[in-house]
């Protein structure tokens, strides 16, 4: 395969503003990472989590492996109260089913808006607002 | 292929060769039908032209156009094919806009090398 950009510039515009929509409101932050993991897939996309430093425990990090054909969401510690597992698989099984189909971005898009969804702390009336 | 098999085809193709043979004999016929004007041959060069070099130009002519779009686009992702692309990390460290900065291999790698896994913390896993 030539070398070239993983995502169209469009494409990069829709991922970057998924991400961007997904950390509004109390969003816990959200990272996409794609390209290769190595062997050890689960345990890389951990460092990758953990390289984001600071905010690690607050965050969410979807890496795709394309070349090896595998997803990986881990969640921090604070994250995943927000996040649990059953909502990251059922996100990753909606992922899955849209890149065995080919299409990457879409897929990325909108498991990251899943995941979102399943995050954000829906505003109650008389808690958040007198 | 038996032998049987051969004749079949042979009588086969005889067989439609003299039909559409016997079809033809009225454009065989030596004279000429009043009123009948056969113009001009065609010269070798006008031949080569009509029945070679044009059919074989429309027939690139549409391959190209059937191919152009694909030529012109960059390449996808296609499950089973290896991955070609660097690595894109969108909302990675360093904060900032989630722009979706290419990373080169080697940041990367120097981000694995140095950094702790995360090991209390949730997730899922899967393939395809």
């Amino acid at each position: 395969m030539p070398a070239g950009e993983a995502f169209s510039t469009r494409q990069q515009a829709e991922i970057a503003r998924a991400v961007r929509l997904a950390e509004k409101d109390g969003g816990p932050r959200f990272s996409v990472y794609v390209g290769g993991l190595g062997d050890d897939t689960r345990s890389q996309a951990e460092r990758l989590h953990a390289a984001l430093g600071a905010d690690a425990r607050f965050a969410v990090l979807v890496a795709v492996d394309p070349g090896a054909r595998r997803l990986e969401i881990v969640t921090g510690a604070e994250a995943r109260r927000r996040l649990d597992d059953r909502s990251c698989a059922l996100a990753a099984a909606s992922m899955t089913s849209a890149f065995l189909a080919g299409d990457l971005a879409g897929g990325i898009v909108h498991g990251v808006q899943m995941l979102a969804d399943h995050a954000r702390v829906p505003r109650t009336l008389h808690r958040d607002t007198p | 292929m038996n032998a049987r098999t051969l004749f079949r085809a042979a009588v086969v193709i005889a067989a439609s060769a003299a039909a559409v043979l016997a079809a033809t004999s009225p454009a065989l016929a030596q004279k000429r039908d009043d009123g009948d004007d056969p113009g001009q041959q065609l010269t070798a060069l006008g031949n080569l032209l009509l029945y070679v070099v044009a059919p074989l130009g429309l027939f690139l002519l549409i391959s190209l156009l059937v191919l152009a779009p694909s030529i012109a686009k960059s390449p996808r992702y296609r499950p089973g094919l290896s991955w070609w692309a660097e690595p894109v990390w969108f909302g990675g460290p360093g904060g900032g806009a989630p722009a979706g900065g290419s990373l080169g291999v080697g940041d990367a790698a120097s981000i694995l090398r140095t950094v702790e896994p995360t090991r209390d913390g949730g997730g899922a896993s899967a393939r395809w």
